[in-house]
């Protein structure tokens, strides 16, 4: 299985590559080939990936199960407006940039290793 | 692409910092996250009351403006997606990566299947990236504001 790493505004990006990465990653052929990334950062993607039939069958079940059940997307799609209050953004905001929240998960982290993003 | 993202991420949304990719995807009904990250969100917003944590400085806000902030962040928006134990659970039992997984990373890529979705991290995850790749699914870190 070939895998890319991929950086946006890499300048030897091909313009006539598609910007789906995953129609872009199974167009890939060889090494050498750079893609665009559509999400604007360090976008790692495999190419040709394949589940075993188990997983296949499991996940193709659940995701019908879930699109019957009307689960598959989320109740209100759309934009969101944040119910914080110009005061109480930056907080949060501040709180996030400094590290407060890092410091925070990493005590949850430490009591709960199941938490861990690993 | 629809995403799967972290609890850093979500948070973003919450307080209104999005990241424009992620509003793409909004407003597609594309975003998605795992009922592990929505958790470890609350666990950290309601830790401790000391001056390092969110409620520590939210108290300048006063009590009231204070507990009307942390509901705030607790409740996830309907413009999230987020799937039930009864869907994804079996996925992550089917689940077949070269190195074992823990219950975080484990939903997290059986949700990325589900929806068709990339998973999108704010810290390097080396384990998650692993089985995003014996997955096929597409892996984004990117970096913080």
């Amino acid at each position: 299985m070939c895998q890319r790493w991929c950086r946006r505004g890499d300048t030897r990006v091909d313009p006539t590559l598609p910007t789906d990465p995953r129609r872009t990653a199974r167009s890939l052929t060889g090494s050498g080939a750079d893609v665009r990334d559509s999400a604007g950062s360090l976008f790692r993607m495999a190419v040709t990936p394949s589940l075993d039939p188990e997983l296949t069958a499991v996940v193709e079940h659940a995701r019908r199960r879930a699109r019957d059940g009307g689960e598959l997307r989320p109740p209100r799609p759309g934009p969101h407006a944040s119910r914080l209050s110009p005061e109480a953004r930056e907080i949060v905001l501040a709180w996030l940039r400094d590290g407060g929240y890092d410091e925070a998960v990493a005590r949850v982290v430490a009591d709960d290793p199941e938490l861990a993003t690993q | 692409m629809a995403v799967v993202i972290d609890d850093r991420l979500l948070l973003d949304v919450l307080a209104g910092a999005t990241d424009p990719n992620i509003d793409e995807e909004l407003a597609r009904g594309g975003v998605y996250t795992t009922s592990c990250w929505y958790y470890r969100l609350g666990r950290a917003v309601n830790a401790g009351s000391g001056t390092g944590s969110l409620s520590g400085r939210l108290a300048a806000l006063g009590p009231d403006a204070r507990d009307r902030v942390l509901w705030s962040l607790r409740e996830l928006p309907d413009e999230i997606g987020l799937l039930t134990s009864r869907t994804v659970v079996p996925v992550m039992v089917a689940l077949r990566v070269r190195r074992p997984l823990n219950m975080l990373n484990a939903e997290a890529l059986a949700v990325a299947l589900l929806a068709g979705a990339s998973v999108m991290v704010t810290a390097a995850a080396p384990l998650l990236e692993s089985g995003a790749t014996d997955l096929g699914v597409a892996y984004q870190l990117i970096g913080q504001r």
